[in-house]
């Protein structure tokens, strides 16, 4: 496994009447060729803004205050600006497929044109490419297909298509904001598959943003939990599902009804999460927690590496039951 | 069970196009029957376009029903509800910013339905509005909030508060913690649970998260394109689904212990258009093991406490034995 993608220090920043906030960061990411990161959190976490930052491609008003990206290029690692990255080395799926589609063109033709971008073959040539990246995404019947406008087609079917414009931009990175959240649970099955797949097959790595934990665990091979725009524990899946450290992690774990259990009381966390310009000066999530005390309070925690691969960002996650 | 609520052979047809003399009609429910016990809660679950919001509107009375009754202690209510029959059945939406009023208090939006359906004598109106307050467990300065200066979740009981109200006899829940994140989900649950077991609520609880249907629901009816496709006891269903559909459901929700590979089912294809004229069963395009009949016949809900709507159903062993619900044994094709 190389590494494929490096960010650091990433920064949103929100001027809001005067006074300059930062709903998100600073924020450290990596990625390894073949691998899927996934970052969890609630509404207003941060988690969305931080992928599109990635990119440069935040709302208005918000601005990326700091942060560089490192990508792969010959085998080393190279700072690039977002501009020089998306649409190429690295594509953004977002959770409305429709809105990423125009819908005043064919989606072969779509696609098409994006081969040509990138490669300067000839309209024919493109054309059948195109079909070809429908059929290598799972949409049946690609040749008929190709001719239909977005408006004819479905959630599932569309959310492919958008994966194959990513496949036409020979992209390596696949920036996943919520792509199934819009879609049926039996679909979703179906789009998680086709993910997994192009990251098993192509070496393709994918940063995977989602609020749903049990999805998260089906497919990342290492996560971020993210709460107030900060990540608070970040670590291989497996090892965080089994053993969360943190406060907040743990909390959240406590929250969700799995499918497997029919009883055992779920566990609300105590009041909401603060918004950017109320972010407590310590922990941010020490006013909603069970452990914290005046330390937690009064200083920030930074993340520390545990051993197993964990980094959590506590005074308490050594102490805690 | 003894029927408290029943629901007979409800369909409902919209019309969404085409000529007068070819109009192009939806159906969206299609002979749907079910009962549902006092003091207990019946989950519907399914996915997008398989009718259970329609379900919900009509059975709170916001949609009539094209054909089919439903009737609650052994009376049907009529196509047009009167005042009366419309407080005993009554809904909790699935996002409460847009259900409440943003522009009237709490106390303003529970007085004004206190006083129309007389509930209580004036002078106790403040009274009762405080007390419904304690039964959603909000603070008593939630009275004089309006809907944006409270959270989703404080919306949202607001909005069970303001279906209580009414005393209703089955409260119908669609969604309602779908707009919520999974902390404070977890809070709305476990009110409704207090609700059921303190006053005794029947509900109806519509869903697409089958993890959060497991947990609340006694009963529960999978819902597929408009039909009833299996229904029975919740961890009955839920553990040794027959129909085919319901497996698939089961093998597709994400969970935190991830099923070996060997046992991930996928479903090919999408569900078809519910404006598509269908023979036979709806299922079989997706189906793994449809058969001659399933292209002819659509397959009639059928059984005793665990009903199931499928020519080829799978069997179970008779005992708890849970190793028998990964078989693969393919019958008929």
């Amino acid at each position: 496994m190389t590494r494929i993608l490096n960010i650091e220090n990433l920064r949103v920043d929100l001027a809001a009447r005067g006074k300059l906030v930062s709903p998100v960061g600073p924020v450290d990411l990596f990625l390894d060729s073949g691998e899927c990161l996934g970052i969890v959190g609630e509404s207003g976490s941060g988690k969305s803004l931080t992928l599109k930052a990635i990119l440069d491609l935040l709302p208005d008003g918000l601005s990326r205050g700091t942060g560089t990206q490192q990508v792969v290029e010959g085998g080393i690692l190279v700072e690039r600006a977002p501009r020089d990255l998306r649409g190429r080395k690295i594509s953004l799926i977002s959770q409305e497929p429709g809105t990423a589609l125009d819908p005043l063109m064919r989606v072969g033709d779509l696609i098409a044109e994006i081969v040509r971008e990138h490669s300067g073959c000839s309209r024919a040539e493109s054309q059948s490419r195109a079909v070809e990246l429908l059929r290598r995404v799972g949409v049946p019947d690609p040749e008929n297909r190709a001719k239909f406008w977005p408006h004819e087609m479905s959630g599932g079917l569309k959310q492919r298509v958008v994966i194959s414009m990513a496949l036409a931009c020979e992209s390596e990175i696949l920036l996943c904001d919520e792509p199934t959240t819009a879609l049926d649970v039996t679909i979703q099955a179906q789009i998680v598959d086709l993910l997994r797949e192009l990251q098993r097959l192509e070496g393709l790595g994918i940063l995977f943003v989602t609020h749903d934990l049990a999805l998260v665990r089906q497919i990342a091979n290492r996560i971020c939990v993210m709460y107030a725009g900060l990540i608070v524990e970040s670590g291989p899946s497996a090892e965080i599902f089994a053993n969360p450290k943190h406060p907040y992690t743990r909390a959240l774990l406590a929250a969700l009804p799995d499918i497997e259990a029919s009883t055992g009381d779920l566990m609300p966390i105590e009041g909401t999460p603060p918004g950017p310009a109320e972010f407590p000066p310590g922990c941010r999530f020490a006013p909603r927690c069970p452990l914290a005390d005046g330390q937690c309070l009064s200083k920030r925690p930074m993340l520390e590496a545990l051993g197993t691969g964990v980094r959590v960002a506590c005074f308490k996650s050594e102490k805690g039951p | 069970m003894s029927a408290w609520l029943q629901v007979r052979d409800l369909s409902v047809d919209f019309r969404v196009g085409g000529s007068s003399r070819s109009p192009l009609v939806l159906r969206a429910l299609r002979s749907v029957s079910f009962d549902v016990a006092k003091g207990t809660v019946f989950g519907i679950v399914g996915e997008s376009g398989c009718g259970k919001s329609t379900l919900a509107r009509v059975l709170s009375g916001l949609t009539a029903p094209t054909g089919g009754s439903v009737s609650l202690e052994g009376v049907a209510f009529g196509s047009v509800r009167a005042p009366t029959e419309r407080r005993r059945i009554q809904m909790v939406f699935q996002d409460p910013g847009s259900s409440l009023n943003p522009a009237m208090t709490t106390r303003r939006m529970l007085s004004q339905l206190l006083n129309y359906h007389r509930i209580v004598p004036k002078e106790l109106v403040e009274q009762r509005c405080r007390e419904l307050m304690a039964h959603v467990h909000m603070p008593v300065e939630a009275l004089d909030k309006k809907p944006g200066g409270l959270s989703g979740g404080q919306r949202q009981r607001i909005a069970i508060a303001r279906a209580l109200a009414l005393e209703p006899d089955i409260l119908v829940a669609d969604e309602p913690t779908a707009a919520l994140d999974v902390s404070v989900q977890a809070s709305v649950l476990r009110l409704l649970a207090t609700l059921i077991r303190e006053l005794g609520m029947t509900m109806v609880f519509i869903s697409h998260d089958m993890a959060v249907v497991r947990r609340v629901c006694d009963h529960v009816a999978v819902m597929y394109l408009g039909r009833i496709v299996e229904s029975g006891e919740t961890e009955e269903v839920f553990l040794r689904p027959q129909h085919p559909y319901t497996n698939a459901l089961m093998a597709a929700v994400p969970r935190l212990h991830p099923l070996p590979a060997s046992e991930y089912q996928m479903l090919k294809a999408e569900q078809p258009s519910p404006l598509a004229q269908i023979d036979g069963c709806a299922f079989r395009n997706r189906c793994p093991k449809s058969g001659a009949s399933c292209a002819t016949d659509i397959p009639a809900l059928t059984g005793t406490s665990h009903l199931v709507a499928c020519h080829y159903p799978k069997a179970h062993p008779p005992s708890g034995d849970t190793a028998g619900v990964q078989d693969r044994n393919i019958l008929g094709g």
